[in-house]
């Protein structure tokens, strides 16, 4: 809300002299947050930009549209200027400019110095300025009119300067939204008076129920409807001071009867209806709506009407959205004479589902949403109608029209000292506790200890004054003092008690471990999106796939490619190495853990799977830094990921296998003790180049969830061996599909064989075709004694002639 | 007066000496050592061949240039003496020298993402002040992310959060049921569902706000959630707790403000700010938890008080690493990763 501070010294006594920034901090320490103070005129030159009197117009000699004012704006000489503005009159007190001034350029919003020109022939160096021009508004119809009393040649921001905060105001203070409310606040927390504005004015002949008969429907969705009638209106724009008001609060100005409507709004806080009362009738049903029913709205818009709508209606039916726009049947135009005010608390619920659903959310809505009071009905009713009396030379009638079954009750909350004491941590006096309520406008019932001064025992019973709605329980009332006697006071103490017992979360420590294991092996960490497309998705798995149709979706998505959840994190990754090989990357090794969205049967929330994804892209990197011409490949992953994975105490295992998107025969199954974990192998070039990569790019993924069961909690350490080992290097000529690994595992198998790795493979003019030569460098090695060569050779021999038999190796 | 005679041999007579110095140093075994006093002392040797011939020169050239070579003559037998003996003494292996201003061989580095360190960071401060960490669904219900925390249908506190909402699907998922969680403070709900005080924990995780995105907003960011509730918490415990934590991730001299705020599930409700290279942070929303919440979960309100903290990582990172837009941190250039 914008307040601004001029205005807002109507209500409250504030010095003269004031730091507003501390104002703005204040407000925003103990009640709600200043998110801007905006300095109206602080860009206007005090020298340049003046108040001014229009002494003579005349009709330019050489253009219909333009005339010739002489002002006086406060030097010997007045200037004699070109003006094309429809409003410019004799005697009007004005904003002047003159040459040099810097102003606002309505065509292109920017700030420029005025320059003097001939315009069609005649000199003109200055000028009568509209809103726009100063940077009020977007407001270029016609100058600015300034009240009869503004002094000629005062510096115009001495006169129509102002400063403007904007402040959020939190959900819950509807009595906050308005300038009276603020006010409250202010007094509440300087400890300076608060004047409500008057309310009185001369009343006419008794208003009837033959006047007008109002009906209330349904009392829960209207608690309280109260009507005033004004007659002789006479419809016109309103005074300066008036609009000036309206345009500080970011309101345009539109006549005087509506604008009346709008400042009690800005001032009270209550959304405000005035209706031609001849075109009304003398029925007002405030009722939902029935089937079929539509409404004209102000914008001239036919909206539609369910059966949730809530609706003033007379006897031809709908004229108004209650709390939300009035319909054009009755609204009020130059021929209005007589207008019927309405002030009513609407239900917040209603009228929020009813904005939001037709988009029509407006200062009035955001106040009615909010809960307001139905006791400020009547008050906001007789304050516009006095202005009506006063700036529409109105006759208001006598009394009020006044539906209100169930009349509003203050609610009494009581808090007790221990709860205050205990809730805060801190002790606030019971005397400055009785002052911030008496600021806050809360009456004292009673404080039970105050007479026996036993304060333990004490209890603070208060009536909540009638515009705060947001006070329902004791913890309400702890807050009130605790913002009002000051944040700042607060010791900074720690938790008594004891400490929860500590519950071990295996799958974040897992997880860590992960990322420090890959890290640590080179690979860089990625966070991606959990949002993605249909169709990036339909590149990295099946769309046949059981799961595709079942995603989650979003049904407010804010871009088409941020649309599902993604059961799968293989997209993201090569999306970041997309990225980064346009950026110019070499290498890129990049890992994510994450979770995927898994519909499940049934449930309304997916099951959250962590998966760790990496992937792998570029070319070796040479001893000098500087990329080669070899891709990155398959066994550069391996190696990567086993590194990763080894330190964390996994082995995996790895078999030739298929996966969607990845080339067939450079895939490998992963598995730990026979349960299969994840994949690794190579993308489909087709794939990639929907990505944009036309590099190679291997693929890793680990489903976390299962690798965990595999995790050795307890590391089982064998102890360093006693006996040398024998060395020995075979190499074996075999059939081109059979595995190294398959041998490694049959060679491992053997008692005496520590390990066995495979160093070579050959093929080539020496083999038959279809043959390749696998060299493996075996590690002999006994617990209890030391092995002689010819205990490898024997052993080799065994060996060979199991190979033999499985694979029809053949020794090379 | 010394003639340009002269001066050539005392140049010829430098370039030996520092030839043969040269040489020496790198003789690194007795043949070599032989070899070189043969080159530079020998009969043929190169100083040999200077002292010789300085009898050519005239008079005065003799004097200087032979005083000098009979001086380096003396030094370049003590150098070879010296040699000799470290030598023997096993003070000069065989390894060759190096430019060590040469480049090393190049290693992939690999870092974690700065959001995670943050959170890392974050969270371990946490847990030396007594919370576990634990997590829950980023896939929420509209029950558990507004309902159950007191922001009901239709009240305008839900303008606070904007939704991502999971699309009706028949069968399975009603209209407006789920939604991609807006904050962590459901799991202060799902938490107290199966814990009884005393409670300390936090929850870290991914959240998501529909709204638009600039320099300091993002759609998904990271949540850190602080639930703590037992006899007596007050919200002094909360200042206190948190400016130990401010003072942990921000440095010891940090100091905090609260102010007033609004939450729904808290009351009072604070907003926190951290003082930070004298800049004002708002980190965090905070406040006392509200006593229908504690009293829905089956304890008494009047014995359990409690506080609730949440905050966002990407904003205590952008701080402590001065990284001015959050987009930055999602795009993944790994020339903006690899500095952390």
């Amino acid at each position: 809300m914008l307040v601004s501070l001029k205005w807002l010294r109507d209500y409250v006594d504030l010095p003269m002299e004031i730091d507003v920034e501390e104002i703005a901090r204040q407000l925003t320490m103990s009640s709600a947050e200043v998110d801007a103070v905006h300095r109206v005129g602080s860009n206007w030159d005090r020298a340049l930009i003046t108040v001014g009197e229009v002494l003579t117009v005349e009709a330019h000699p050489d253009a219909d549209r333009l005339r010739l004012a002489t002002v006086n704006y406060g030097s010997a000489e007045p200037q004699r200027v070109v003006c094309g503005a429809p409003n410019l009159t004799e005697g009007q007190k004005v904003a002047f400019g003159r040459e040099g001034a810097n102003l606002c350029n309505p065509q292109n919003g920017k700030w420029q110095r005025l320059k003097a020109a001939k315009i069609r022939g005649i000199e003109s160096a200055g000028m009568v300025l509209s809103e726009a021009e100063l940077g009020l508004s977007q407001s270029h119809d016609g100058i600015i009119e300034l009240p009869a009393d503004a002094p000629v040649g005062a510096a115009l921001v001495d006169y129509l300067g102002d400063v403007v905060l904007d402040v959020h105001i939190w959900p819950n203070r509807a009595d906050m939204m308005s300038m009276l409310g603020i006010a409250r606040e202010i007094g509440a927390i300087l400890g300076v008076g608060v004047h409500a504005p008057d309310l009185e004015y001369p009343e006419g002949p008794e208003i009837s129920k033959d006047t007008v008969h109002i009906e209330i429907e349904d009392p829960s969705l209207c608690s309280r409807y109260v009507a005033t009638v004004v007659d002789g209106i006479k419809v016109g724009p309103s005074p300066p001071w008036l609009q000036e008001r309206l345009i500080a609060a970011g309101q345009r100005p539109i006549n005087n009867v509506v604008d009346i409507t709008n400042f009690v709004m800005f001032e009270l806080g209550q959304p405000l209806h005035a209706f031609d009362l001849d075109a009304l009738g003398s029925k007002v049903c405030v009722r939902t709506a029935k089937t079929g029913e539509t409404l004209r709205t102000l914008d001239e818009i036919n909206r539609e009407l369910t059966s949730e709508t809530l609706l003033i209606t007379n006897e031809a039916g709908p004229i108004g959205l209650a709390g939300v726009m009035g319909g054009s049947s009755t609204e009020v135009s130059t021929k209005t004479t007589s207008i019927l005010l309405e002030a009513a608390r609407f239900d917040p619920v209603s009228v929020r589902r009813t904005s939001t659903r037709l988009a029509l959310r407006s200062e009035a809505s955001s106040r009615f949403e909010r809960g307001l009071s139905p006791e400020l009905a009547e008050r906001a009713a007789r304050r516009a109608t006095k202005l009506f009396v006063e700036l529409c030379d109105g006759k208001a009638r006598s009394g009020l029209l006044d539906i209100y079954p169930r009349p509003h009750v203050a609610p009494v909350v009581e808090v007790t000292r221990t709860r205050l004491d205990t809730l805060i941590g801190f002790h606030v006096p019971s005397h400055e506790v009785e002052k911030i309520f008496d600021a806050l406008g809360f009456e004292m019932l009673s404080n039970q200890s105050s007479a026996d001064s036993f304060e333990a025992k004490e209890s603070f019973r208060v009536r909540a004054p009638w515009w705060r709605t947001d006070i329902a329980i004791a913890d309400d009332l702890v807050e009130e003092i605790v913002r009002l006697a000051g944040y700042e006071r607060l010791p900074a103490t720690t938790i008594r008690g004891r400490t929860p017992e500590w519950e071990p979360t295996p799958t974040r420590s897992f997880r860590d471990d992960l990322r420090d294991a890959m890290t640590d092996a080179g690979w860089q960490e990625v966070i991606t999106y959990s949002l993605t497309s249909d169709e990036v998705l339909a590149r990295v798995i099946s769309t046949e796939h059981m799961l595709f149709s079942s995603l989650f979706r979003v049904e407010n998505a804010l871009s088409s490619d941020r649309k599902v959840l993604r059961p799968t994190l293989r997209h993201a990754l090569l999306e970041v190495i997309d990225h980064n090989i346009r950026g110019g990357a070499e290498e890129v090794a990049i890992f994510e853990t994450a979770r995927v969205y898994l519909p499940q049967d049934g449930e309304p929330q997916p099951e959250e799977r962590d998966y760790l994804v990496a992937a792998l892209a570029g070319f070796e990197i040479d001893r000098w830094g500087r990329a080669t011409s070899r891709p990155l490949d398959f066994f550069d992953a391996k190696g990567a990921i086993d590194q990763a994975l080894r330190v964390l105490g996994f082995e995996l295992s790895y078999e030739a296998g298929d996966e969607f998107a990845m080339i067939s025969g450079r895939v490998a199954r992963l598995s730990i003790d026979g349960d299969a974990v994840g994949v690794l192998g190579e993308m489909e070039p087709e794939v990639l180049k929907q990505f944009g990569i036309d590099q190679q790019v291997t693929l890793f993924e680990l489903d976390l969830e299962k690798a965990l069961a595999h995790a050795n909690s307890q590391k089982v350490i064998a102890s360093v061996p006693r006996f040398p080992a024998v060395e020995q290097d075979v190499a074996v000529i075999v059939d081109e599909q059979v595995p190294a690994g398959a041998m490694r595992t049959e060679f491992e198998n053997s008692p005496l064989v520590k390990s066995a790795t495979p160093f070579d493979v050959y093929r080539g003019d020496q083999l038959p075709d279809g043959k390749k030569s696998v060299a493996i460098s075996v590690n002999y090695q006994a617990p209890n004694r030391t092995l002689t060569q010819e205990d490898a050779d024997r052993e080799q021999a065994k060996i060979l002639k199991r190979l033999k038999r499985q694979f029809g190796a053949e020794l090379r | 007066m010394p003639t340009n005679h002269d001066s050539l041999a005392l140049d010829n007579l430098a370039a030996v000496e520092s030839d043969a110095r040269r040489s020496l140093s790198v003789a690194e075994d007795e043949a070599a050592l032989e070899s070189w006093r043969t080159d530079v002392l020998g009969r043929s040797g190169t100083l040999t061949g200077i002292l010789r011939s300085i009898g050519a020169l005239d008079a005065d050239d003799r004097k200087i240039v032979g005083r000098r070579a009979n001086v380096l003559k003396n030094e370049l037998e003590e150098a070879f003496d010296e040699r000799r003996a470290l030598l023997a003494a096993g003070k000069i292996t065989d390894i060759a020298g190096v430019d060590v201003t040469l480049p090393g061989r190049p290693h992939r580095i690999g870092r974690l993402h700065p959001v995670t360190q943050t959170m890392r960071a974050v969270l371990e401060i946490l847990q030396r002040l007594g919370f576990a960490v634990i997590e829950g669904p980023e896939v929420e219900l509209d029950e558990y992310n507004f309902d159950r925390l007191r922001i009901p249908a239709d009240h305008p506190a839900r303008d606070m959060w904007d939704t991502f909402w999971i699309a009706e699907q028949e069968g399975r998922i009603a209209a407006r049921q789920t939604l991609l969680r807006t904050h962590t403070s459901p799991m202060q709900i799902r938490y107290l569902e199966g814990h009884e005080p005393p409670i300390r924990v936090a929850v870290p995780g991914r959240c998501y706000r529909y709204e638009a995105t600039d320099a300091t907003h993002e759609w998904m960011l990271q949540q850190v959630e602080l639930l703590a509730i037992d006899e007596g918490v007050s919200l002094a415990d909360l200042k206190g707790t948190l400016h130990e934590f401010a003072r942990q991730i921000f440095g010891s001299d940090t100091e905090v403000m609260l102010r007033n705020s609004y939450f729904p599930f808290v009351e009072p409700g604070v907003e926190l700010a951290v003082k930070f290279r004298g800049q004002w942070l708002e980190i965090l929303g905070a406040g006392m938890v509200h006593p229908e919440i504690i009293s829905a979960a089956g304890y008494d309100p009047e014995k359990y008080t409690g506080f609730a903290a949440g905050m966002g990582i990407e904003r205590i990172a952008m701080p402590l690493y001065g990284v001015d837009d959050i987009r930055n941190f999602y795009q993944n250039d790994l020339r903006f990763l690899s500095q952390f």
